[in-house]
């Protein structure tokens, strides 16, 4: 399924899924965030949709599970940097390759980023998708996808300036 | 500060903006891996090196997908074949058995074997009712029977 037929199969769903996200969330700005994970995931496994019996089901279910999702976070917020720094040791105690352990670190904060911002930066930075076409993907508007990628790049740059200053001392 | 450096800090602002195009990101990664950058920038060289990994690692998965995808084609467009035959098997099967049962209504079986012949049908047919048949004769002497 390419770009086209996804827009034409798939984009009429976006409506009723933010209505169905909307009842969960209770807000629009973060219905519209799990509306756009969901339409990523969605175009992720975007070879295997003509399998499923019902997309339209399978894109309800995904909406659901991911407002469960938020909901739950939104109690427990995110990894902090403690956990992020602990995470980052543990994995590489040695530190026998900064560079490697570089890596660690950014995969790591990058992991601990909200489940949306993380897709923008694979589809931007990794995957090589144009803001224009992830806004065709999402359905919504380019501004918001800079927006939002803008927002992860900033906070992957603000937890990594603080790991090294932390590490510094 | 060299125009290089200049235009490396623009692309460095532009791209936490989120105002870069993918072109643009793959020449700052470039840059970032292959030239010596300004002192205050130097901080994002992992940052950008790890990118640039990261998308090389990406687009090599996309490949290996991209080829392995026709297998799975394949395996997708069976399957309504499969279907088709086994419909048609059950149709077939289940037409047989009606026509064994129900063809022909005149039909005895003798030993397991089917025969469909009229005259013996009517022979067996009236052997068997025969056998089964009372006589006024045999009613008299049952009921009069001690």
């Amino acid at each position: 399924m390419e770009l086209r037929q996804f827009k034409t199969d798939i984009l009429p769903l976006r409506t009723r899924l933010l209505q169905q996200a909307h009842t969960f969330m209770g807000n629009e700005p973060d219905a519209e965030d799990v509306v756009q994970e969901v339409m990523i995931k969605l175009w992720n496994i975007r070879r295997e949709l003509p399998e499923y019996r019902s997309v339209e089901a399978l894109a309800v279910t995904m909406t659901r599970n991911l407002c469960i999702d938020q909901l739950r976070k939104r109690k427990e917020n995110h990894y902090s940097l403690e956990q992020i720094s602990v995470a980052s040791q543990a994995d590489n105690p040695e530190r026998d390759l900064e560079r490697k352990d570089e890596f660690q670190l950014i995969s790591n904060i990058i992991a601990s980023l909200p489940p949306l911002q993380q897709a923008m930066i694979r589809m931007k930075d990794m995957e090589g998708y144009e803001t224009e076409e992830i806004a065709s993907i999402t359905g919504c508007q380019p501004e918001t996808i800079r927006s939002n990628l803008s927002r992860a790049r900033k906070k992957v740059r603000e937890v990594y300036l603080k790991m090294k200053l932390i590490q510094k001392n | 500060m060299s125009a290089i450096h200049e235009t490396l800090e623009q692309l460095v602002e532009k791209y936490f903006e989120g105002l870069t195009t993918c072109e643009e990101e793959k020449e700052l990664r470039r840059l970032f891996a292959e030239t010596e950058v300004p002192e205050s920038l130097e901080v994002y060289r992992p940052l950008f090196a790890y990118l640039e990994s990261e998308s090389k690692s990406a687009q090599e998965e996309h490949t290996q997908q991209n080829n392995v995808s026709p297998i799975k084609q394949k395996r997708f467009r069976l399957h309504p074949f499969i279907s088709i035959a086994a419909g048609m098997l059950l149709i077939l099967g289940i037409s047989g058995i009606w026509h064994t049962l129900y063809s022909s209504s005149d039909a005895v079986w003798i030993d397991g074997k089917r025969y469909t012949d009229q005259a013996l049908v009517q022979q067996q047919a009236q052997a068997a009712f025969h056998a089964v048949s009372f006589t006024e004769e045999d009613i008299l002497l049952t009921l009069f029977e001690e």
